[in-house]
């Protein structure tokens, strides 16, 4: 018990010294294959590039392993300058033993699934005749790492990428690179800001 | 040619390596930039003369900057874009602002001390984002954002290179970057006193000088008295 106290009070002096939020997201690379029509299903393939510039909400090892992201079943239901979508899955694969390609699809889904989930009410507005961009939104839903994100920190996370149709932008096979990010709604930590008499009342 | 480490010897192995494919064009060099802009008056209403700025950490830059992301921090920054003022499209509800001169440069140092702090220009911002060494830059002419009430948006410009250990030499269209903006409504993390969350790619033409030819026309570059 005296561990516990000693343990709350150290990480509730983290708490009151972290006074501005970090930014945290996993920042992604992507190549999409649009649908035909309405009915149909987006796919999208995706390098994380955080690297060591920026954190990403989990501890992830780009040491040791390449992480992607891929987007499956994402249905079109309105096809137009604004496109809506809904049924998307959405994972993060961790993997050290085959280099993602996008001549290769299944290179990006191999590996360890760290993280799995849903997104939904994605839509997609194209802005000029090749630039758009997009927005859905992510709740986790399984994964190896998703015990390590609270519960309360596991859903809502905002799905937001620029999009290009540019010839020059677009891998053979694809018709639009992604180029975004999805971040939890605020930064993930083990700890939150409560002052003294909050915590003691929490273990009266 | 626009990057310095080809020399007339990779040339010589790029070209044969193109015919061998049997494909043309240069490559692009790309860079992946994060970051948050902001706009003196606020971007919402973007008034001429208004002045963007944007602060951005590089997440992933293409081995012929010369940069390793991970013995150094690398970061993008862009300012003296000024605004000529907005448009609505009736028809999206798009606002789009145009901007006039502005520039673009990439610095990579040792120190891992970017901060956007809040309520730019600060005491972090732009120090943190131009200190180093100058990779890149480069000069706009023509960037233009669409901002959706939504919260959605995207940017793009077009970028004479002027400078930086990259470059041979300034060179004239040679880059272009695009960009994702994201703001409060769509649930991006900013940071106060920011307007948008960035996302975005820049490209620089390494304009190698790539085209189809036969083994006789490539012999006879090396024999011209024959």
């Amino acid at each position: 018990m005296k561990k516990t106290t000693l343990t709350l009070m150290l990480l509730g002096q983290l708490a009151f010294a972290a006074g501005a939020s970090a930014v945290q997201l996993f920042d992604f690379d992507a190549q999409a294959v649009m649908p035909a029509g309405t009915g149909s299903a987006a796919v999208v393939y995706g390098r994380i590039v955080n690297g060591s510039a920026v954190a990403t909400p989990l501890p992830l090892d780009f040491a040791q392993f390449e992480y992607t992201i891929v987007v499956t079943g994402l249905i079109q239901d309105i096809d137009g300058v604004t496109s809506l979508f809904s049924g998307g899955t959405v994972s993060i694969f961790q993997d050290a033993a085959t280099a993602a390609d996008w001549a290769t699809p299944s290179s990006f889904s191999d590996g360890t699934a760290v993280l799995t989930g849903t997104l939904s009410a994605f839509q997609r507005t194209m802005l000029t005749t090749t630039l758009g961009s997009g927005a859905g939104t992510v709740d986790w839903t399984g994964g190896t790492m998703l015990n390590l994100l609270a519960p309360a920190d596991q859903a809502g996370w905002p799905f937001l990428t620029a999009v290009s149709r540019a010839a020059s932008q677009v891998q053979p096979g694809y018709s639009e690179r992604w180029d975004g990010k999805v971040e939890p709604q605020e930064e993930v930590v083990s700890t939150e800001q409560r002052s003294w008499s909050e915590l003691k009342a929490g273990y009266r | 040619m626009t990057f310095r480490k080809y020399t007339a010897l990779s040339v010589v192995v790029l070209l044969a390596g193109v015919m061998s494919m049997g494909a043309a064009g240069a490559r692009a060099a790309e860079v992946d930039y994060v970051g948050y802009a902001w706009e003196t008056g606020g971007i919402a209403a973007s008034l001429p003369g208004d002045q963007l700025s944007i602060a951005t950490v590089v997440t992933q830059i293409d081995p012929l900057f010369q940069v390793d992301l991970n013995g150094v921090e690398a970061t993008l920054y862009i300012e003296g874009l000024t605004s000529q003022g907005s448009t609505v499209n009736p028809s999206t509800g798009a606002t789009t602002t145009t901007y006039a001169g502005g520039t673009i440069a990439i610095y990579a140092g040792a120190a891992r001390n970017h901060d956007w702090g809040v309520n730019p220009a600060n005491g972090t911002v732009p120090a943190t984002f131009t200190d180093g060494d100058l990779i890149f830059s480069g000069a706009f002419t023509g960037f233009a954002i669409n901002l959706l009430a939504s919260g959605l948006g995207v940017f793009e410009g077009s970028i004479d290179g002027t400078g930086g250990s990259a470059l041979a030499g300034p060179c004239a269209s040679c880059a272009y970057t695009f960009a994702g903006t994201f703001a409060t409504p769509t649930g991006a993390q900013i940071p106060e006193g920011y307007d948008l969350q960035v996302d975005g790619v820049l490209s620089v033409e390494s304009a190698v000088g790539v085209e189809t030819m036969n083994w006789g026309s490539l012999k006879q570059l090396f024999n011209p008295g024959r």
